[in-house]
């Protein structure tokens, strides 16, 4: 098992008797590109902002590289590039004097600045006022920011919220590559779960404050074990012959539902017809990875 | 320290702050001279000096007037580029000390207002020379706006703990202008102690004629103080949200 670069034990905040944060113990590996997925205002934000010192937790307790985001906050944010509700910029001042703010505070190399602004691709437009860029291009600024001075870590909040399908793409790929690319590891939220499919390579679903679901994308998806869907007539003295055959069956309609597993559809079929039923329907059925996320979070929509 | 007051100076550069803190002051002596030439027969009847005079036109709505609602402006300013585009909540991720945050900006906020008043004694110079004013220049009138500057030290400190901690600029800006505006007619109530706006008029053209002549300096100053120490456990404990 890989070093734990994120780790946090019973993180909680609560604002008055709501409970924003409820108890989440996340654990983000060394370079690996971590989705934090949940619906709208499950707290993933609170959470991220609790990891970088934004927000104080009410209980529990963050650590980031094996340290307490409550008792060496500096040492942590030296190592840490983030993006929090995206994007965050002196509207003022161009993007060279943004980043300039981050190479100051960080005392990085003055190539730093350049050599980030290659990577976002804005260098052609780094003396221009940030007020006047585009989204994307502030987006695109803010992990500049963030990549400034060989940060360990990336937290990036929301990072293609209010992109348009180009800049999305854009961002994506940036993400993606940037593990292997600079050795980083990435903690990034979203709301989409088709997004941290396509980027991510772990996922913690989070809903209503709680953490629903850790783990790898596969260990995820393993979870859409199929299912077989029978009609056979009559249906209530089918079900109970398929339960005397020790197999959990679920009726929903006119339909029963038998967890795959290691079942053999065709031989089932063959037991049904020898003992006199007429199956008049038998398929299986995958969930794809929105119907898992939709059953994980009981209903919450993306 | 160093570097934080020049982040937060940096963050300044391009915003229209430092120019009207330039340029106000130098209005207000323009407009002051103005006055006091319109008048000339009347302000120099019974002998008076020329440089008093241009002072007194220039600073009574200075410092009962312009010199708090410029504060206002500069101290929520200060506060709005932190506000406008989430810069707060991006600085406070990297590696900086919350108090270090807090006393940068107020220091910043303080030497802005304290290069407002400077401009506003350079003027009245500038003012003086020009239009040939007889005699040696009398210091105090370039002593007293810098007391005028102490004692307006509570209206910094408070406008500033407004500014920093509410994110909508409007009700900072409202309560900073709405409470200079009163500030002449208090001044005028023997109320006036515990009205900090009034402490600058106090201390500019109070004169000999009022008691209590330390008031405004050792009252201005222990408000600061203490709203300073409040203000920055508060910033240190606060949630960032905005």
């Amino acid at each position: 098992m890989s070093e734990l670069v994120v780790e946090t034990q019973d993180l909680t905040k609560k604002y008055g008797n709501f409970t924003a944060v409820d108890g989440i113990d996340l654990q983000v590996r060394k370079g690996e590109i971590y989705g934090f997925l949940g619906p709208n205002g499950a707290g993933k934000s609170t959470t991220i902002r609790m990891l970088l010192g934004l927000v104080k937790p009410t209980r529990g307790d963050a650590r980031i590289f094996g340290l307490s985001i409550r008792q060496s906050p500096m040492e942590i944010l030296k190592r840490v590039g983030a993006i929090v509700e995206s994007p965050s910029y002196y509207g003022n001042l161009t993007a060279v004097e943004n980043l300039e703010i981050t190479r100051r505070i960080l005392g990085a190399d003055k190539k730093e600045i350049d050599r980030v602004l290659e990577i976002v691709n804005l260098s052609q437009w780094k003396n221009k006022k940030v007020k006047n860029f585009s989204l994307g291009m502030k987006q695109r600024l803010a992990i500049a920011q963030a990549l400034l001075g060989n940060r360990e870590l990336l937290i990036l909040d929301e990072p293609t919220n209010g992109l348009d399908p180009a800049g999305i793409h854009e961002i994506r790929q940036l993400i993606k590559n940037l593990p292997g690319m600079l050795g980083v590891t990435v903690l990034m939220s979203s709301h989409i779960l088709s997004e941290v499919e396509l980027t991510a390579t772990s996922v913690g679903i989070i809903s209503r404050g709680r953490l629903l679901f850790q783990g790898t994308l596969e260990e995820l998806r393993r979870k859409s074990e199929n299912e077989i869907c029978i009609e056979a007539h009559p249906q209530d003295k089918a079900l109970k012959f398929l339960e005397s055959k020790g197999l959990k069956v679920k009726a929903r309609g006119n339909r029963l539902f038998i967890k795959k597993n290691s079942l053999d559809a065709a031989a089932l079929n063959r037991a049904l017809v020898m003992e006199g039923f007429d199956v008049t329907h038998l398929s299986t059925e995958g969930k794809n990875l929105e119907d898992i996320f939709l059953e994980i979070t009981g209903g919450d929509a993306i | 320290m160093k570097k934080m007051l020049e982040v937060e100076l940096l963050k300044l550069k391009n915003s229209w702050v430092l120019l009207v803190a330039t340029l106000a002051p130098g209005f207000m002596v323009f407009q002051g001279v103005a006055n006091f030439l319109r008048y000339y027969e009347l302000f120099t009847s019974r002998g008076q000096n020329v440089w008093h005079q241009i002072y007194l036109q220039s600073s009574i709505f200075y410092v009962s007037a312009m010199l708090p609602v410029l504060i206002t402006l500069i101290m929520v300013s200060i506060a709005r580029i932190e506000y406008k585009s989430g810069g707060l909540r991006y600085f406070l991720t990297l590696p900086v000390k919350r108090s270090g945050v807090y006393a940068a900006k107020l220091i910043v906020g303080c030497m802005v207002c304290l290069f407002n008043v400077l401009v506003f004694s350079l003027s009245l110079l500038v003012a003086g020379k020009i239009i040939n004013a007889p005699g040696s220049i009398p210091y105090d009138i370039l002593a007293r706006p810098f007391m005028a500057y102490i004692a307006s030290l509570p209206v910094m400190i408070i406008t500033f703990l407004l500014s920093i901690n509410i994110s909508q600029m409007a009700i900072p800006l409202g309560i900073g202008i709405g409470l200079a505006l009163p500030s002449l007619l208090v001044a005028n109530t023997r109320y006036w102690v515990f009205y900090p706006w009034t402490y600058p008029i106090m201390a500019a053209l109070g004169g000999d004629f009022f008691e209590k002549a330390y008031f405004p300096f050792a009252a201005g100053f222990l408000i600061f103080v203490l709203l300073a120490f409040a203000g920055l456990r508060w910033f240190m404990e606060k949630d960032i949200l905005d």
